[in-house]
């Protein structure tokens, strides 16, 4: 499985695929600008590829590719601690 | 700017509620933080309907439900520990925590029951880019 640069909530995504994160969210040393491409996804494992389209104080706008959507493993699942 | 909030319509305690996921204290935490940072309200995304099934309401939002497991409860017991505001566009709430303490979100485990996604299909398809949404 592909690191996850950024952190998204997929509960956040509203229905024209778009997303917010957090800056402070990203994995260290990934570069954050407008127009990059990062994988993003959450702590379960789920996965999506995106494309940034706005930075502004510390939060990043994000349009997501729908059809790149991974979800969870079960092995990924399995490493999980709530 | 502030947490866009709906007045008007206070569902009832059966209504449905449902957030996707695991619940698992790295997403509530960040989700938490993402949304204090926003809007300045420690809160997580939910989803408020008064449908029959889970699946009724996962059909009002599938590209943000698109999880494997869903945490499901109702109204009446979200508020019994947690503040539910109507926040965007329906059927989107915000549940809000009163801190990122462990123990908070344990408490918000035992409150969402965690079921399988009626609508899971492992790689579902994003609506067209440009329709309305919230």
């Amino acid at each position: 499985m592909i690191a996850r640069d950024l952190w998204i909530d997929f509960n956040d995504v509203d229905a024209t695929a778009h997303v917010s994160s957090l800056l402070s969210h990203a994995r260290p040393g990934v570069a954050v600008r407008v127009g990059g491409i990062l994988f993003v996804g959450d702590d379960e494992g789920n996965r999506c590829r995106a494309q940034v389209v706005g930075i502004a104080s510390g939060v990043v706008d994000l349009a997501l590719e729908g059809s790149t959507f991974e979800a969870a493993d079960d092995s990924q699942v399995s490493k999980l601690h709530v | 700017m502030p947490l866009p909030l709906r007045k008007g319509y206070r569902p009832p305690d059966d209504a449905l509620v449902v957030r996707g996921g695991r619940q698992v204290n790295g997403d509530l935490q960040k989700a938490a933080e993402l949304c204090e940072a926003k809007h300045g309200v420690l809160g997580v995304s939910a989803f408020v309907a008064e449908v029959d099934d889970v699946a009724s309401l996962v059909d009002l939002v599938p590209e943000a439900l698109r999880h494997e497991f869903l945490g499901v409860s109702s109204v009446g017991q979200v508020r019994q520990h947690f503040d539910l505001l109507p926040s965007f566009h329906a059927p989107h709430y915000t549940i809000v925590l009163p801190d990122l303490d462990p123990g908070t979100f344990a408490i918000l485990r035992t409150v969402l029951t965690i079921e399988p996604n009626p609508r899971f299909r492992g790689k579902p398809k994003f609506p067209r880019r440009g329709t309305k949404g919230r």
